[in-house]
């Protein structure tokens, strides 16, 4: 699990990057800076040469998305819709998803509630939406390959997507979720319990 | 001496030495797996399961089988009716921990096989991705062939694929199964129709060199009697076929399912699922001889399905083209036929009505006779309709071979493995040009066991009873389900008498004991103790009046050593190149 420091940045640089903020490609300065050191992290341990697949462990959250503590990653599209996954926290103990199974497009979903399920081989996980909302997409790739949602949970493994109720409503919501940073603290702290 | 009770109590659990079980004309095995159609090595992997060593476990099911985890759900479990403990208590959980050790090992991610090389160049085509064919397929792959496997539906799997609905067998199940024939080097080819695309002759012209016909039997029986083109009336095989391949069906309220078997109860499910309000299984014969699987029964009753009993339709009532009611005859039992069963017998004047507007005849299946070649179509019409050496499951055509439900008649899904089995030796020695009849398992198996003496085992129930449903959990409660079932797994494994001779598990030799008696015919008085204390009977006085250990026999358990008042009898450890030198030769045999 990563570890969490306080950076210092130069006052100029605040101002450049309080410019491209307003472009709305980032939500607060500290998610620039978590991104910067991550794309600096990924060169350096690819100059160290460390393997694929650790680097890809220590780097697993990624940050520009926002979390439920049930472990349901939340995305803005370009169209405006909410788009969910399971987080790689979740995949990893889910090695096994047989089948992914939602409730059909068009079916409203609330905030916190179970809009589908995960099957594996043993038993099943409920998935809880991050917002209220309609359902208005479903992946359909999963269907046939269920394993994309181990093999890439924060891509090709999305499950749903979700088209918000109302703007007012929804930015609420927005807020009331896990930040990468709360998420991995929260992770750590069921790892603690799970360890137990 | 803390050594020998450990022994004595443990001696019916632990895996005995290898060697013991084959002699010359007869292949000895433990009743399960010599009552298993594909004799699939059950005493290995319940001993592998009492040791955790459940993926090692799924390994040996994949030797015999390549489907542990759809057997592990539906298989009508002839091993555990033939379980040497059946007599004591309960039969071992043999099918639920089957299913319990393909799942966890599935549950720890997706299983891709490596593909095998291909030793030889002789093609052969399979016809029907069902079990049988499947089977046979993979186990020529394992022998080296190339394979081609041809399916006329959209999807490969046959009836496990659209015949068992999904709350008994979950199509990803079976796509996973035949993900991991595919990974070994197995094309399938969809959508492609014996009869119409490919013929025998088409195939013979594209280099395949043997054809393996395993078509199943895909029609569904009539019932025979008026009103059956009424609107309402549909085939439970087609109901079931329609409903795994999504079709929209609009159930009635009231449905009438006819027959007793498990289709029928397949059925009868499937109908309750889709929401009839009520559903009724029509059965002329009674409880006692329904053919469906207890079990399965029990679940449809708490699913809510009818059973009328000792009733045979006799007609279909309609109404404006659509289905109104079925009227039927009252039955008593007469004397058993050909098949054991009672004959029913109908009572005059008794006719009844049902009302409903759904009527499902489930009452087998029959085999599509239209798109075999006409040559192999057998000239009397009530015997089966295909003429097949059930031995070697040759056909009429050389280089053709039929097997599976096609030749028996509607079975089960492991009776299918074990035909495709026989026709991938067949096939085998057919290319290699040997004898195909000589030497053939089927014939020489033997059913053997060493307990004789039921009072001296103790009894203890059955422990493991999987759950019938998935339960939803989260990661933290996941986690300690697992252990749960884990350790549960492992105790019902130890309710295995180990009763057959050595399970040639050859998954890790060093847990074999490998003791094996060995008498000092200096210190012998021929008191004949250790004969009468044998379990196995393989310790007698010889002529010279000194106790001769049986090799074969000896399961090497200590209790001749402990009992000889004269300390003649020495047990005497085996290294690990010996065994191994035994499991060898034992397998080239």
């Amino acid at each position: 699990m990563s570890e969490w420091k306080t950076v210092s940045i130069r006052q100029e640089l605040i101002k450049e990057i309080e410019k491209i903020l307003r472009t709305g490609r980032y939500r607060s300065i500290s998610e620039f800076v978590s991104e910067a050191i991550r794309l600096r992290l990924e060169e350096l341990m690819r100059a160290e040469g460390i393997s694929t697949a650790k680097r890809e462990e220590l780097l697993a959250i990624p940050e520009q998305l926002l979390y439920t503590p049930k472990h349901t990653w939340a995305q803005i599209t370009p169209e405006g819709n909410i788009r969910v996954g399971v987080s790689d926290y979740a995949q990893r103990h889910l090695r096994g998803v047989a089948n992914v199974m939602t409730e059909p497009v068009g079916k409203e979903v609330a905030k916190m509630e179970p809009f589908g399920v995960v099957e594996t081989w043993m038993f099943m996980f409920d998935l809880y939406s991050p917002v209220s909302g309609k359902i208005v997409k479903v992946n359909e790739k999963l269907k046939d390959k269920p394993y994309l949602v181990n093999e890439d949970p924060y891509g090709e493994g999305w499950i749903v997507e979700i088209k918000p109720k109302n703007s007012l409503t929804l930015e609420e919501e927005l807020k009331s979720l896990l930040s990468p940073r709360e998420y991995n603290k929260w992770v750590s702290k069921l790892e603690g319990r799970l360890r137990e | 001496m803390d050594d020998l009770i450990y022994w004595v109590e443990h001696s019916n659990m632990l895996l005995r030495r290898v060697g013991s079980r084959l002699t010359e004309k007869a292949r000895k095995l433990p009743p399960c797996r010599a009552a298993c159609p594909a004799h699939v090595n059950v005493q290995a992997y319940v001993a592998l399961i009492q040791r955790g060593m459940f993926k090692e476990a799924v390994e040996v099911i994949r030797r015999d089988l390549p489907f542990p985890a759809i057997c592990g759900r539906v298989c009508f479990s002839p091993c555990e009716d033939a379980c040497a403990r059946v007599n004591l208590d309960q039969a071992v959980a043999v099918r639920a921990l089957k299913r319990l050790v393909a799942d966890i090992e599935r549950e720890q991610g997706r299983v891709v096989a490596q593909p095998l090389p291909k030793k030889y160049n002789e093609k052969v085509a399979i016809i029907g991705a069902g079990p049988a064919g499947l089977t046979a397929a993979y186990e020529l792959a394992k022998l080296g062939y190339p394979v081609t496997v041809f399916e006329r539906m959209a999807e490969p799997g046959g009836m496990m694929r659209y015949c068992i609905p999904d709350f008994r067998l979950e199509k990803f199940v079976v796509a996973n199964e035949i993900a991991y024939i595919e990974d070994l080097g197995v094309e399938i080819k969809t959508g492609v129709e014996f009869g119409k695309d490919i013929t025998v002759e088409s195939l013979r012209k594209d280099g395949y060199k043997a054809i393996f016909i395993a078509i199943g039997t895909q029609l569904g029986m009539k019932l025979n009697v008026p009103g059956e083109d009424l609107e309402g009336v549909i085939n439970a095989v087609d109901f079931l076929r329609a409903v795994a391949l999504g079709k929209k069906i609009a159930v009635g309220e009231r449905v009438a399912v006819i027959g007793g078997g498990n289709t029928a109860i397949d059925a009868a499910r499937t109908a309750k699922k889709l929401g009839a309000k009520e559903v009724m299984i029509l059965y002329r014969r009674s409880r006692e001889e329904m053919p469906a699987l207890p079990h399965e029964v029990e679940l449809a009753e708490k699913d809510g399905v009818k059973f009328y009993f000792l009733v045979a339709p006799k007609q279909i009532i309609g109404e404006n083209g659509r289905v109104k009611a079925v009227e039927c005859l009252r039955m008593r039992l007469g004397e058993p036929d050909e098949t054991g069963r009672r004959r029913p017998i109908p009572i005059a004047f008794s006719e009844h009505q049902y009302e409903v507007d759904m009527v499902i005849p489930a009452l087998g299946q029959v085999v599509e006779t239209s798109v075999l070649p006409p040559e192999l179509l057998s000239k009397d019409k009530r015997g089966p309709p295909l003429q097949v050496d059930p031995l070697t499951l040759e056909t009429d055509i050389s280089g053709v071979f039929a097997g599976g439900d096609v030749a028996t008649g509607p079975a089960s899904i492991i009776e299918a493995v074990g035909a495709g089995k026989r026709a991938a030796v067949s096939i085998h020695r057919y290319l290699r040009g040997e004898d195909l009849r000589k030497d053939r398992d089927e014939e020489r198996i033997e059913e053997t066991t060493w307990v004789k003496d039921w009072r001296l085992l103790e009894k203890k129930e059955r422990r493991y009873e999987p759950p019938v449903e998935k339960p939803h959990l989260s990661f933290e409660e996941a986690k300690a389900y697992l252990e749960k079932l884990k350790s549960q797994a492992r105790f019902e494994a130890f309710r295995c008498l180990g009763c057959g001779p050595c399970a040639e598990c050859l998954a890790g030799m060093e847990l074999c004991e490998g003791d094996k008696a060995v008498v000092d015919e200096g210190k012998c008085v021929g008191c004949n103790v250790c004969a009468i204390i044998c379990p196995v009977g393989a310790i007698k006085k010889n002529e010279r009046g000194v106790a001769q250990v049986n090799e074969e026999l000896c399961k090497g358990c200590g209790l001749c050593a402990a009992r000889c008042p004269e300390r003649a009898i020495s047990m005497q450890k085996l290294s690990n190149e010996q065994i191994l030198a035994m499991v060898l030769t034992a397998l080239e045999r």
